[in-house]
C-alpha cells in the first residue's frame, strides 16, 4: 500500500519536472529564442522534441495519480516510453559521434570520452529516474 | 525468448556503459581535441617575380566597388558569386600547379558563368580587371564562353543582363596553365543550390515582384550557399572531388564494439 503511495508521489513529481523541461524546450524552440543552459544541463531549442517531452510529463503525472490501477500505470508507462525514445535518440547520437573523428578516421581516446561529457539534455537526466516504473510493472505482474 | 532476453541484456549493458562513460567524462572534465576545420586561405600568385597573397576580402572590396560604379547599386547576392569564383580559382590553381605558386601571366580562366561579380573576381586575380593597371605588372587571360562562343562585351551592364538567365549548369570554370597547356575544369555540384533557386533569384533581384517572404527566403538561401562556398570542404562543393573514405580501422572498431556488447550481454 505504502509503496504505491510513495510511487504515486514520486511519479507525480517526476511528471511535473518532465513537463516543465518539455515546456522549456518548446519555448526555446520558438523562433528568436535561444537555448538555455545551466551547468551540465542544456535545454535544446527543439519545438517537436519539447512537445513530446511535455506530453510525456503529462502522461507520467496523470497516470501516477492512480498508479495502483492498471490504466494509471499504463499511462505512466506510456509517458516513460516517450521519454525513453527521446533519451535513446540522444544516447544513440552520442555513441555514433564518439567513434569517428569527423574526417574519416577513428577518434582519439580523449575525443571519444569527451563526446560523452556535458552538456546533457533533460531527457538524459530523466531517463534513469523514470526506470523506477519497472518496479511497479513487476509488482503489477505479481498481482 | 532467448533472443528477447539477450536484447534486454544488451540494452541494459549499453545504458550502464553510457552512464558510466558520461560520469567519467563529467568528473574528469576531459575535452575533445579541436577538430581541423576548413579555412579559406589566400590565393597566392606571382606578379613579375613578386609573390602576392590575394584574400577574399581584397576581391570582395574590388568587386563591390566596380559593380556599384557599373550599375549604380550592388545586388544583395554579389558575395555568393565572389565566394564561388574565389573557391573555384583556389581549387583550379591547386590542381593545375600542384602546390607551386603560379605566375599571373601563366593563368588562363575560361568561365561559363555570364555574371559580373564572378567575372570581376577572376579579372582581379589574373590582373585584367578595370583600374588594375597600378596593381599589377603582368596579367593572365580571362574569357567568358557561352555555348562555344566567346562573350566579347564584358561590361557590367551586359553581364548583369545575361545573369538573369543563369542556371546551375553555368557554374563551370576551366583554369589552365598557358605555358604547359594543363587544365582543370571546376564544376560546382548542382545540389549546392536549392531547387528553383535561380527562379527565385530572378523574381527577387530582377523582376522585383517578390513578396517579403520570398525576399527573406532568397536572402537565407544565398547566405547558406555563400557560407558553404566559404566553409565547406572541396568534396562538398565541387564535382569530381572525392570525400575521404572512412578508415578501415574505424569499421573494424565499430564491429568490435557491437560484438563486445553482444558477448557481454550473453555473459551477464
Amino acid at each position: 500500500m505504502m509503496r504505491f503511495k510513495l510511487g504515486s508521489a514520486y511519479f507525480v513529481i517526476l511528471g511535473m519536472i518532465t513537463l516543465v523541461f518539455g515546456g522549456l524546450e518548446v519555448v526555446t524552440g520558438l523562433p528568436g529564442i535561444e537555448g538555455l543552459s545551466a551547468g551540465a544541463l542544456e535545454i535544446p531549442p527543439d519545438l517537436w522534441r519539447g512537445i513530446i517531452i511535455f506530453f510525456a510529463g503529462v502522461f507520467i503525472m496523470v497516470g501516477a495519480l492512480k498508479l495502483r490501477n492498471i490504466h494509471g500505470l499504463g499511462m505512466s508507462v506510456f509517458g516513460s516510453i516517450m521519454l525513453w525514445i527521446i533519451a535513446g535518440c540522444d544516447i544513440f547520437a552520442r555513441i555514433m559521434e564518439s567513434i569517428p573523428n569527423g574526417t574519416g578516421g577513428l577518434n582519439t581516446l580523449e575525443g571519444f570520452l569527451a563526446t560523452y561529457g556535458p552538456p546533457y539534455s533533460p531527457a538524459l537526466f530523466l531517463l534513469p529516474l523514470s526506470l523506477v516504473i519497472f518496479y511497479f510493472i513487476i509488482k503489477e505482474g505479481e498481482k | 525468448m532467448k533472443a528477447k532476453k539477450l536484447g534486454i541484456k544488451a540494452l541494459v549493458f549499453v545504458l550502464i556503459a553510457f552512464y558510466a562513460l558520461a560520469a567519467m567524462a563529467w568528473v574528469t572534465g576531459v575535452e575533445a581535441p579541436e577538430k581541423e576545420e576548413f579555412e579559406l586561405g589566400d590565393i597566392t600568385i606571382e606578379d613579375n617575380g613578386v609573390e602576392l597573397a590575394i584574400s577574399i576580402d581584397d576581391v570582395s572590396e574590388y568587386v563591390t566597388e566596380k559593380i556599384e560604379e557599373g550599375i549604380g547599386s550592388v545586388p544583395e547576392d554579389v558575395e555568393m558569386f565572389v565566394s564561388g569564383a574565389y573557391r573555384a580559382t583556389l581549387l583550379g590553381i591547386s590542381e593545375v600547379w600542384d602546390g607551386e605558386v603560379p605566375s599571373r601571366d601563366d593563368i588562363k580562366i575560361v568561365s561559363s558563368l555570364p555574371e559580373p561579380a564572378s567575372a570581376f573576381c577572376f579579372q582581379y586575380i589574373i590582373g585584367t580587371g578595370p583600374s588594375m593597371e597600378s596593381l599589377r605588372t603582368e596579367n593572365g587571360v580571362f574569357e567568358i564562353v557561352l555555348e562555344n562562343t566567346k562573350v566579347e562585351n564584358t561590361s557590367v551592364q551586359h553581364l548583369y543582363e545575361l545573369s538573369k538567365n543563369i542556371t546551375t549548369d553555368d557554374w563551370k570554370f576551366e583554369i589552365s596553365s598557358i605555358s604547359t597547356g594543363e587544365s582543370f575544369v571546376v564544376e560546382i555540384k548542382r545540389d549546392v543550390f536549392p531547387e528553383d533557386f535561380f527562379g527565385l533569384r530572378g523574381k527577387v533581384v530582377f523582376d522585383q515582384m517578390a513578396s517579403e517572404k520570398e525576399e527573406q527566403e532568397f536572402t537565407w538561401k544565398w547566405s547558406d550557399i555563400n557560407d558553404g562556398f566559404q566553409g565547406f570542404e572541396d568534396y562538398a562543393i565541387f564535382e569530381g572531388m572525392e570525400e575521404p573514405v572512412p578508415d578501415p580501422v574505424m569499421i573494424v572498431a565499430l564491429i568490435v564494439v557491437i560484438l563486445a556488447v553482444i558477448v557481454l550481454a550473453v555473459i551477464i
